[in-house]
């Protein structure tokens, strides 16, 4: 425990005792994320101690005490927006308080005159989304998660991977300032350079209170689906399509496909890759680019205008319809140059052959496309479920082999970081890190602070696959081993954590 | 919600190891908007009946209580759900449950009490049911239609069951009501997850009607609606009255005097996304001349839902949750903000009071009472 009563005395008086509690049903669903079909027993292997308190800050000023607070008595601090990214980004390995900023949720100024709006960041992007397009204005960048994801959870999370990006870039390109709380209750507001500092710093940075975003009139639209059979004209479509910048485009592979027909969920046509794509413009770009759109589809099955809008509609849904087939899912997104998507299908099939999966592209920044693999899984079978979650460093490893990588750090992917990163690079991050936050409260013990050795986890997959029996018999040591013990065993064994 | 076709346990457990824990259902819930922790919402519910039933959470019926009776059963959840998880069944199977276990909350024992007494939740005398209509009155000989009045506007809200009588009349439109001899539906019990009295209520009301030679019933109480669509036996056609009311106006036997004010629409719950009706009570709204119909940012499926259905659980929640409603539709400079649910309307009632708002709030009868 590292809490006492005092603090929940005085942190408490800071939110108010309806935004704060240590009820024990809460500390439970504040320490897990997307990913709570992990077992427990992988959890408390990585030595994950737990929320021992919650707190939901309405405006910066209380999040400032609260930092402010932690930082003098050195309690960790886990920012939560959604929970919707699965990389363990949000769990507390550290104990201490998870500030949850979903009660940060208001739209506090929108000038369609000068094109921005700013937003606390607790507020989800479909809520903002709708709000704009009530008064005739979109968005750039925003996440395919968007009916929980939160504007701070997507900034934090890189912002790189989901629907506008293909159009506009990351989300990073689309702030013209943050306002955030450092670890010591300092207030700073950044300008469009500085903003970038906190993109994609998953937590450990500061907290992200406000943002003020680009918004773009609403124009045009023109959607489009279509079928096409064979993989490697699907990837060469894709790759050309990328260069015309569409707002939107996505694609479901033949599996998957097969799998959301199964569920009775959709009723897609079985082909290599279903591809919808929506371009925004004025009239005369649209015309164009409907024209060069059919051409490069020549001779594809095209689903109707209301099919692929109700593509559009649905994009939020489409892809978890089939997961009752599981029930559970394990999950992994990475992002490949698009000119290599051809190879990372290919390698994948021969990865997860005699799985049962799917793929599901989002939109990358700068030339990349993202891959959402999802393999059907049941996390009642403990055993198979630790299989599954070992194809993450396959997963990571073709990704990196492609020139790619995986789709953020969080928690399980910083075992990544010193195959992803030289190590110059990981030192500068690990430099800004310590400058940012001297006391380390600020989501310790991931991004860059590696809770597990790369070494050790693929030592541990390579012989749990050679010898199942093993995974049971780790699981069932892991249940019986204190959790103390285990974070002792971790801090002789970890590296690179400080 | 469709109560008459409940998950088996194991339906129910598949269902808890399918949520994809995406949060989606967070976006329009009324209970976690405002309470926020996550053990509030459908997600962090499913997680934790996970963990209870794996053993690995203690079990608490204080804490599990509030996490089943905390749910105003609205389903915009499952509007969001991208799994297709109905929680409100789950919902259901699990206040039926607790029920049996005689494991309610104290409100809702009383509640449940009095209902089973008295055949209303207002404690009332049953023989008064009938009083709004006036010793004079009298059934039409013969009448194809019932209008079942509903505890609400029998008792506490009886200007919507005036209005009902003058629509009626200007509409040419006989019916007979059951009176003395009518009792409460049944759905606050039905929703406490008192099944069998639920039943019970059914079996005396559906003895009533089957007494009247009647082919059609009709209510304005929202509640009762449900209960008839989805919930009673399927001998006679039932209609919300926004659906004869709009059947009238295309029959030309309804017409309106014109009111010029800014009127905005909300959907409650238990005839929007439970029976799907959205556009009659807007047609019905658009035949009233110079009334100008607006609308709630999230209208129809997506609409969010009042609070009302927690009044009998959790009144300071409920009553916390309209707020936010009756600002936006005093943002949106609307002049009447209409209902065709009498909880949905007394609810906003409630949340104006703590705003502190003078806003008009009217059910659609009485609305459209006063422009025959």
């Amino acid at each position: 425990m590292v809490l006492k009563e005092t603090d929940i005395f005085s942190l408490k008086e800071i939110v108010g005792a309806n935004n704060f509690s240590c009820d024990p049903y809460n500390l439970l669903c504040y320490s897990r994320d997307l990913a709570s079909s992990i077992p427990d027993e992988l959890l408390k292997g990585y030595g994950m101690i737990g929320a021992e308190a919650v707190l939901l800050p309405q405006d910066t000023a209380q999040v400032s005490k609260v930092l402010a607070y932690a930082n003098s008595r050195g309690i960790p601090i886990t920012p939560r927006g959604a929970a919707s990214w699965a990389l363990g980004g949000v769990l507390p390995m550290e104990g201490g308080i998870v500030v949850d900023t979903c009660k940060m949720n208001r739209i506090l100024q929108f000038a369609p005159g000068d094109q921005f709006i700013r937003v606390q960041t607790g507020i989800e992007w479909k809520r903002v989304i709708d709000f704009l397009a009530a008064r005739g204005f979109t968005v750039g960048a925003n996440p395919s998660s968007g009916v929980s994801a939160t504007i701070g959870g997507y900034i934090a999370t890189g912002g790189g991977a989901g629907i506008g990006v293909t159009q506009y870039g990351g989300v990073g390109n689309q702030i013209l300032s943050l306002k955030v709380v450092l670890s010591d209750g300092r207030i700073i507001e950044t300008d469009p350079w500085s903003s970038f500092y906190f993109v994609g710093s998953e937590g450990t940075l500061g907290i992200i209170c406000e943002a003020t975003l680009k918004v773009f009139p609403s124009l045009g639209r023109r959607f489009f689906m279509f079928s096409v059979d064979s993989l490697h004209r699907g990837c060469a479509i894709l790759e050309r399509l990328y260069e015309m910048r569409p707002y939107y485009v996505s694609f479901l592979d033949k599996g998957l496909v097969k799998l959301l027909n199964e569920a009775g969920a959709h009723h897609f046509r079985e082909s290599e890759l279903t591809i919808s794509t929506v371009f925004h413009g004025t009239d005369k770009q649209l015309e164009r680019v409907s024209k060069e759109v059919q051409k490069l589809f020549v001779g594809c099955y095209r689903y109707s205008n209301e099919e692929a809008l109700h593509e559009w509609d649905d994009r939020y849904k489409v892809g978890l319809a089939f997961k009752k087939l599981g029930p559970s899912l394990f999950a992994q997104d990475f992002r490949v140059p698009v000119r290599f998507l051809e190879e990372a299908i290919q390698e994948l099939a021969h990865l997860l052959k005699g799985e049962r999966y799917g793929v599901e592209s989002l939109g990358g920044e700068n030339g990349s496309i993202v891959l959402a693999v999802m393999i059907l899984a049941d996390e009642r079978d403990k055993v198979d479920y630790i299989k599954k979650f070992a194809y993450a460093s396959d997963m990571a490893q073709i990704a990196k082999d492609l020139g790619g990588a995986p789709l953020g750090l969080g928690l399980h992917n910083s075992i990544h970081l010193s195959d992803l990163y030289e190590e110059q690079a990981i030192q500068a991050m690990k430099n800004i890190r310590s400058h940012f936050d001297p006391k380390n409260i600020l989501n310790p013990s991931k991004t860059t602070q590696v809770r597990i050795p790369a070494e050790f986890v693929n030592i541990s997959m390579m012989a749990m696959r050679g010898v199942p029996g093993l995974v049971s018999l780790g699981l069932d040591a892991t249940k019986l081993v204190p959790s103390e013990f285990l974070r002792f065993g971790l801090s002789i064994f970890g590296k690179g954590i400080k | 919600m469709k109560t008459d076709t409940l998950p088996t346990t194991e339906q129910m457990i598949h269902d808890l190891y399918t949520c994809a824990s995406c949060g989606y259902c967070r976006f329009a819930c009324p209970v976690n908007k405002e309470l926020g922790f996550e053990s509030t919402g459908v997600r962090g519910k499913l997680l934790i009946l996970r963990k209870l039933l794996e053993g690995k959470l203690d079990y608490s019926d204080a804490r599990v209580r509030d996490a089943v009776f905390q749910c105003a059963q609205c389903e915009a959840c499952k509007v969001m759900c991208p799994t297709g998880i109905d929680f409100v069944k789950i919902n259901q199977f699990l206040r039926e449950s607790l029920a049996k276990e005689g494991n309610l909350l104290e409100l809702q024992k009383t509640i449940g009490k009095i209902l089973s007494e008295k055949k209303n939740p207002f404690n009332e005398p049953p023989a008064e049911r009938g009083a709004w209509l006036g010793s004079a009155y009298k059934n039409p000989e013969k009448a194809d239609y019932l209008y079942f009045v509903g505890c609400t506007a029998s008792y506490s809200a009886n200007r919507i069951a005036k209005s009902i009588q003058r629509i009626m009349k200007a509409a040419g439109l006989d019916f007979a009501v059951l009176g003395g001899e009518e009792q409460c539906c049944g759905n606050p019990l039905l929703r406490m997850g008192e099944r069998e009295k639920f039943d019970q209520m059914v079996a005396a009301n559906m003895a009533a009607f089957d007494k009247m030679g009647i082919k059609t019933i009709f209510t304005a109480c929202a509640g009762c609606f449900k209960a008839f669509f989805h919930d009673y036996p399927k001998k006679y056609e039932v209609l919300h009255v926004v659906q004869l009311m709009d059947r009238l106006i295309r029959e030309g036997k309804l017409k309106f005097k014109p009111l010029p004010k800014r009127v905005i629409y909300f959907d409650g719950c238990d005839i929007g996304r439970h029976c799907g009706i959205y556009e009659e009570p807007r047609n019905v709204l658009r035949a009233i001349p110079q009334l100008e119909l607006i609308e709630f940012d999230y209208n129809r499926e997506q609409a969010l839902c009042c609070g009302g259905p927690l009044v009998a659980s959790y009144p300071e929640l409920a009553g916390q949750i309209p707020t936010k409603h009756v600002q936006e539709a005093t943002d949106k400079n609307a002049d009447i903000l209409v209902s065709a649910c009498a909880a949905c309307m007394l609810n906003f009632k409630e949340g104006a009071k703590r705003l502190g708002s003078k806003l008009d709030i009217q059910d659609i009868c009485m609305l459209t009472g006063k422009q025959v």
